[in-house]
């Protein structure tokens, strides 16, 4: 292995070589030259008794040969031992929404992009606001960059931005740019988290999931994470978190209905503190009908989402 | 308990001898004993729970007549506490819970009305009000078996029983009796999970004494 530059103005390459037959291969475009004797800027210094030459050598290899350690003309640089692996274009498969993964997105809601080769490794956005560029990756719909929660090689956690209709996604990577991958964007499209399966409908009464042994009753207030509820006011900037005060009420509340009956619903906001997450607060009505598996129904801006809970009474 | 309840009742009996016969025509007493349940199981494909309902203090009003030499009729109000208890696979899961128990029922006695003692064989039905009052929980053990419920459940309920009426005096009736009330096992309150099954036949066998006044 070598780096090669024709001076230090030119970033040169990184190449294997062929030690058998002395040939060059994979030749790497560098970001900058590898520091030579002529390019040190440090005068060789003597020290008594000695005279030493210009430190040239400029490539080493990790212990364990998973990196490479390059002095270039402005410092070091670290390499990946396979800098030259033939890194494939990303292609995206699917955009589901990212809480119960059905294929209705909303503008403003988080969303799940499937696919292979999005990224080359897994990387977690820090504290909002979310960054445009992840890891390497950045994800546009019709040419807004998404803020990212996270990418990995199968799936790119993203915001989609503040506009509904048709929409082209493109990944950008260190292996090129995906195809155009189509999809649509709704004004609303309710969804309910699912966590682990589990989903997101909380009983305010003992602030745990509802599920079969933690059923609603006839007036119990829960709490609903959904996305897909669309546009707020105020609206905060894609990647932000939505603020505690005023908080960010849905312009066109959603409905919410249990085994067919309406519940009342208080309020209908962004989650303080989070990004992209909508809280429901509704009551269950007076008199329920008593079921295993009753439709808790979410709908707003004509599309609606629904999910089975237990129901008894009193 | 039924033991000391059983040599108190020789006690009485004993005393009853110096009451006067009489033909005492109607009863309004209270009761007070302890109900025990068998358990019951709840199983899916692949694993199985017992399902109990824990031994408890039993109260309780009753109104007769004896409206025939050897016959009387009555109505019973018991209240049953007793919680529920889900055991299996090393896990086991609690929840407040009472049933209350109103059956009308027909006595049998063995001597005729007036007789100082006066042992019967009861049976009857009614209702069974169980309530589970505890506190549900998303994570509540042996979930996947049965969920313990905080709802009301309204079963039928059959009862057969004996007992012994003691004479105490003129106008009080010591009574010593056991009773056993069946019923089908209670879906709701313990509600199988999907796929899993309860099993049995809802006992509680009521041991119980009772004071009444007698005219």
């Amino acid at each position: 292995m070598r780096t090669t530059a024709p001076g230090a103005p030119s970033p040169g390459v990184i190449q294997r070589i062929n030690l058998s037959n002395h040939t060059e291969y994979n030749a790497t475009l560098m970001a900058e030259a590898p520091m030579t004797a002529s390019s040190l800027t440090t005068p060789p210094v003597g020290q008594i008794g000695e005279s030493i030459s210009p430190f040239t050598r400029t490539l080493a290899i990790s212990p364990d040969q998973t990196k490479i350690f390059v002095l270039t003309t402005s410092g070091l640089t670290v390499l990946p031992s396979t800098f030259d692996a033939v890194l494939a274009k990303p292609v995206v498969s699917s955009v589901l929404n990212a809480a119960d993964r059905s294929t209705l997105v909303a503008l403003g809601g988080l969303v799940d992009i499937n696919g292979t080769s999005l990224a080359t490794g897994s990387f977690t956005a820090g504290a909002p606001p979310l960054p445009e560029s992840l890891g390497d990756v950045c994800a546009l719909v019709n040419n807004i960059p998404l803020p990212l929660f996270s990418v990995s090689p199968g799936l790119l956690k993203a915001q989609l931005p503040y506009i509904a209709g048709a929409a082209s996604l493109v990944v950008h990577n260190s292996g090129g740019v995906s195809a155009p991958f189509s999809f649509s964007i709704q004004g609303q499209a309710p969804a309910i988290y699912q966590t682990n399966g589990v989903l997101q409908v909380i009983r305010d009464d003992d602030n745990e999931p509802v599920g079969f042994t933690n059923p609603i009753h006839p007036n119990t207030a829960l709490t609903i994470y959904v996305t897909g509820l669309g546009l707020t006011s105020p609206l905060p900037p894609l990647g932000t978190a939505a603020p505690p005060s005023p908080p960010a009420v849905v312009v066109t509340p959603p409905t919410v209905t249990l085994g067919g009956v309406s519940l009342a619903v208080t309020s209908s906001t962004l989650a303080p503190g989070q990004i992209g997450v909508y809280t429901i607060h509704a009551t269950a009505p007076a008199k329920v009908q008593v079921a295993e598996s009753a439709p808790l129904t979410v709908t707003a801006g004509g599309n609606s989402a629904t999910y089975n809970v237990r129901v008894v009474s009193p | 308990m039924l033991k000391s309840l059983t040599c108190a009742a020789v006690m009485f009996a004993a005393a009853a001898g110096l009451a006067n016969a009489q033909e005492s025509q109607w009863e309004v007493g209270g009761i007070g004993g302890v109900g025990f349940s068998p358990n019951l199981t709840v199983k899916n494909a692949t694993t199985s729970a017992s399902a109990s309902v824990r031994p408890g203090l039993t109260v309780g009003v009753y109104a007769g007549q004896n409206m025939y030499r050897y016959w009387s009729g009555e109505v019973n109000y018991l209240y049953r506490a007793g919680d529920l208890k889900l055991s299996g696979n090393g896990q086991s899961a609690r929840f407040a819970a009472h049933t209350h128990l109103i059956t009308g029922d027909f006595l049998a006695h063995f001597k005729p009305r007036g007789a100082h003692i006066r042992p019967f064989i009861s049976f009857g039905g009614g209702i069974e009000v169980m309530e589970g009052t505890g506190r549900e929980s998303f994570n509540q053990p042996l979930g996947n078996l049965a969920a313990l419920t905080a709802t009301r459940e309204v079963l039928p309920v059959g009862e057969i029983g004996a007992g012994v009426k003691i004479q105490l005096a003129n106008h009080l009736q010591l009574r010593v009796q056991a009773r056993d009330y069946v019923s089908q096992a209670p879906h709701e309150v313990i509600a199988p999970a999907p796929g899993a099954r309860l099993s049995g036949i809802r006992q509680d066998i009521i041991g119980t004494a009772a004071i009444a006044l007698t005219w």
